[in-house]
């Protein structure tokens, strides 16, 4: 779910009842159409209820629940949203008369945050004769909203991990889990009809006992044969069968119930071999399948989807997640059938047998079952506190061992010892807890299983002294009730199997199911080779609803232009450079490069003739002719030299003894601040591109690198379009225009000299910065 | 990597500053210090040091040549294009200046500490390879690079020549 493509239209009207329905379509007038129609959480009073916020092509409403409130749009003056810490009011001002229109909590404040934007935006077309006026496209863009409650049940949401444990609809990811499966239904046909023969074969050693017992052994140390009192379907088969090929009491006899037993064990054995490795094929296949789906389907995602999703929970998603799929297709499904199998055979053949002695036998099995459940639910809430104190535990160590040199220099040892101590007696606590539980679960399951071998001896002895059993069932029944109880306490625990593939399931499908940054469907024409003409016409946009980062901006930028970009942190540099990049896209007015606009064009064709030097280069584990290279794969040797050389990386390239082919280490460890930046500095020469982007591309170096980097930056710089961000002003001096923003506003622009002599914000900077080095000076 | 040679497009300023010597002008000697002399272009260089910019994956291509002071006089791009008898000098001085040894033959790897030895025959003759990380150990097409604790570089020129035990031996390392 989450980002919704910032090109595709939402309606913002909302079904309304009937009886505010009919309401506003008695004020409707000929001709007048409702554009917006939204429902509110509080009464302008300030209690719960529902008032409706109307905006038609002419007249804003407020359908409140005891009056209405009507005002033309051509009346209107100003409207704002009046955000108070727990409420927020839509107020607009109409003939110099402010009216609070609607009121709405904070959890609505999502809804109606686009609500003065798009009043603002009828009441301009309002303005206009309609007929001259072109339907204008309206636009805006479902935010990648905070979202605290659940979208379907509006629920509240958990903070961790943003799944609605209302909505978990279970059936319906399993049913698509197994969806996967499907394609390889041939395998899974053979595995199953593995898993039947095998659990088949598995019910057959008791039988052979009984035949051995009975017909073996019996015979020849009484001298006669035992009739076979209780005549049981099936069971008796075996000595059916065997008994014409050799007679009761024989050692041939012995001997070929011997040898079957070896084969059943053999053959059982072979074949779950098999069907263990078609299985594990099975899974393997699919999980692979579906993390290279998920690992593809992450590369058209748009940068809002990372910036927001942490990085570790992403890997979570791909790693962990999936695997527990695998684990859930491979063995949980087929230990279920198994399981299921089991029961169902064993409890028929305990039947066959001696029905009466079976159902009282089965008298331990619902102790057994509610046992478990209860141990289990009691296990896993001492395990999740076990694992919290596990964390507690990491933190303290995450926190201490980066941070040790503060906790020297403050002489706090010995409290965090005593801090640590705590925390690990804690953890010392809850494992013997849990040990305890342990302790506890283990015999007294023991105990419950071990009361059914006791009815058996007990009971079954009975009938065997009263002649209406014969030993060797007795045996058979005994090992049977051995096979019996590890399915059942399987199958105490399948909700849980089933809850956990669920999640899991549901996680990775929410990474499948958010839709991509160019989605497959409307693919967008490439961007042609550009020349570098950038142009904001009327740019506005906001990451949040309602607060703008950049308002209104308009200008140009031809073809090779220098613009130093400056301003205080926030003032929406990068967000103005992101939105060059396609990164984002504006919610109001057009960013055009070289008449194309950008959201109309292929973001990765336009990204592919862009350049761009980071503060914090970001290099892959690789040889450094392979970073070089990273933007242009296929260049050749020559060329990598030749944007080394011109990124003054060349010199300290060649010092390395593995030269071009030496290996940067995980994102470039082996390289100081300043080389990396030459790399990346490279990277960019190689990619030629026409826009140039520099985000403070040499702030993190001293000022000896600095003027190498700045060397190769002047040399990179010419001939391209480049916006240079920079909090240390003098590396604007050469750029042809500086831009200088405030609060998502272009408030200056002009060259370094014109803009010091107007004695405006960016003169104030460059004194705060000249006083600020003056004072390092001494 | 392989990297495709010839779809160069990078502009002509960056190609120009690139400072490639015409191979047909290069001629090297040693002189009676055993120094290495470069001439080219009219002008003779004493003491030149030769760098390879791609040791590992180009022996022969983007020699970059330094003066004794340090700074680069220009690139040789293809040793092989000099004249023969220059080619084969370079490609000496290069080795020499290198050194980098063939093994030839793996006789066992144990672990010391948690760290692997290498017992090899090379081609300069039986050597034991001792390494201070699994990481230094990589291999690129079928060529296996090696260095060891102190720097060393060591290489196998074709894994899959090699004998069965001793192929079986390095799969573990790499």
């Amino acid at each position: 779910m989450a980002v919704q493509d910032a090109r595709r239209p939402q309606s913002y009207i909302m079904e309304a009842p009937a009886n505010i329905k009919a309401r506003i379509k008695d004020q409707l007038e000929p001709g007048e159409v409702v554009k917006v129609q939204l429902e509110t959480d509080y009464t302008l009073d300030g209690r719960y209820g529902s008032d409706w916020l109307v905006v038609t092509n002419r007249r804003v409403m407020a359908v409140r629940q005891g009056d209405m409130v009507i005002i033309p749009l051509l009346q209107l003056t100003s409207v704002t949203v009046i955000d108070y810490q727990g409420n927020s009011f839509l107020r607009v001002t109409a003939d110099g008369q402010a009216h609070d229109l609607v009121r709405y909590s904070r959890t609505l404040h999502s809804r109606f945050a686009q609500a003065p934007i798009l009043i603002e935006r009828y009441a301009q077309e309002a303005a206009h004769d309609d007929r001259e006026l072109v339907p204008r496209e309206i636009r805006w863009k479902a935010k990648a909203e905070q979202r605290s409650r659940c979208p379907k049940c509006g629920g509240v949401l958990p903070r961790r991990h943003r799944q609605c444990p209302n909505c978990l609809d279970q059936r319906r990811l399993i049913m698509r889990l197994l969806s996967y499966v499907v394609p390889h239904w041939k395998l899974v046909a053979v595995a199953s009809a593995l898993l039947v023969i095998t659990t088949g074969l598995g019910l057959l050693p008791p039988l052979f006992y009984r035949t051995i017992i009975d017909s073996v052994l019996l015979p020849a140390s009484q001298g006669e044969t035992v009739v076979v009192l209780e005549q049981g379907g099936g069971s008796d088969l075996i000595t059916r069968l065997v008994t014409p090929l050799a007679a009761p009491g024989t050692r041939q006899l012995l001997y070929l119930m011997v040898f079957l037993l070896f084969a059943t064990h053999f053959l059982d054995a072979t074949l779950e071999a098999w069907r263990h490795y078609l299985i594990s094929l099975l899974g393997q296949t699919i999980t692979f399948n579906l993390r290279n789906q998920m690992y593809s389907h992450l590369q058209t995602l748009s940068l809002s989807y990372f910036s927001k999703e942490d990085t570790g929970r992403i890997m979570q998603r791909v790693t962990g997640d999936v695997r527990r799929l695998q684990d859930f297709l491979s063995n949980g499904l087929q230990h279920l059938l198994q399981d299921i199998l089991k029961l169902v055979s064993i409890t028929a053949m305990l039947l066959m047998m001696s029905p009466r002695l079976t159902l009282m036998i089965m008298i331990p099995t619902p102790f057994l079952i509610i046992t478990t459940i209860f141990f289990s639910r009691w296990l896993r809430r001492v395990y999740s506190l076990l694992w919290k104190r596990y964390d507690g535990i990491s933190s303290i160590l995450a926190d201490t061992i980066p941070g040790m040199r503060v906790v020297k220099a403050f002489a706090q040892e010995n409290r965090e010892v005593a801090r640590f101590e705590q925390r690990s007696r804690e953890l010392l606590d809850g494992e013997m807890n849990a040990a305890k539980i342990n302790a506890i679960f283990g015999p007294t399951m023991g105990m419950i299983t071990f009361m059914a071998t006791v009815l058996i001896w007990w009971l079954g002895g009975e009938r065997v002294l009263s002649g209406t059993l014969t030993l060797g069932a007795l045996t058979a029944f005994n090992s049977y009730m051995a096979q019996f109880y590890q399915p059942v306490r399987n199958l105490c625990n399948l909700n849980r199997t089933f809850q956990q593939t669920a999640s899991s399931a549901e996680r990775v499908f929410d990474v499948l199911d958010t839709e991509p940054e160019v989605s497959e469907e409307e693919k967008l024409p490439p961007i042609p080779p550009i020349r570098g003409r950038v142009e904001f016409r009327n740019v506005t946009f906001a990451y949040e609803p309602g607060e703008p980062v950049l308002k209104n901006m308009s200008f140009t930028v031809e073809p090779g232009e220098m613009i130093g970009l400056a301003g205080h942190s926030g003032a929406g540099k990068s967000t103005l450079i992101n939105m060059i990049t396609g990164f984002y896209f504006a919610d109001d007015g057009q960013v055009l490069v070289d008449g194309h606009d950008l959201s109309k064009v292929d973001p990765r064709s336009l990204r592919d003739q862009i350049g761009v030097v980071l503060q914090e280069p970001f290099l892959f584990n690789g040889t450094i002719a392979e970073n070089i290279a990273y933007g242009k794969p296929g260049a050749s040797l020559r060329e990598i030299i030749a944007a080394a050389k011109a990124a003054n990386a060349h010199e300290f390239i060649i010092r390395f003894p593995d030269g071009y082919d030496t290996r940067v280490g995980e994102r470039g460890a082996r390289l100081s601040g300043g080389e990396r930046q030459r790399l990346a500095i490279a990277r960019a020469i190689l990619k030629d591109p026409k826009i140039l982007i520099l985000d403070e591309a040499t702030a993190s170096v001293d000022t000896e690198t600095e003027a190498k980097i700045q060397e190769a930056l002047d040399r990179l710089i010419k001939g391209r379009t480049t916006f240079a961000i920079a909090h240390r002003l003098s590396t604007l001096r050469n750029a042809n225009r500086l831009f200088i923003l405030e609060r998502g506003e272009l408030v200056e622009v002009g060259t370094h000299d014109e803009l010091i002599n107007s004695g405006g914000v960016y003169a104030r900077l460059c004194q705060m910065q000249a006083a600020l080095a003056q004072l390092r000076a001494v | 990597m392989v990297w495709s040679e010839g779809n160069g497009q990078l502009s002509a300023r960056l190609d120009n500053e690139l400072g490639i010597l015409p191979a047909e002008t290069i001629d090297i000697k040693y002189n009676e210090l055993n120094e290495l002399v470069l001439t080219t272009g009219g002008r003779t260089y004493v003491n030149v040091r030769l760098v390879r910019c791609f040791p590992i994956t180009e022996e022969n291509k983007y020699i970059t040549v330094l003066a004794a002071d340090g700074t680069e006089i220009g690139l040789i791009e293809d040793v092989e294009a000099c004249r023969p008898e220059v080619a084969a000098l370079l490609k000496k001085a290069l080795q020499d200046a290198y050194l980098v040894p063939q093994i030839t033959k793996v006789n066992n790897i144990t672990v010391r500490g948690y760290l692997p030895v290498w017992d090899v025959e090379t081609d300069r003759g039986p050597h034991i390879l001792e390494l201070n990380t699994r990481r230094e150990t990589f291999m690129v097409g079928k060529k296996v690079v090696i260095r060891d604790a102190d720097g060393n570089r060591y290489e196998i020129p074709d894994f899959t020549k090699l004998d069965k035990r001793s192929q079986s031996l390095v799969e573990k390392e790499v």
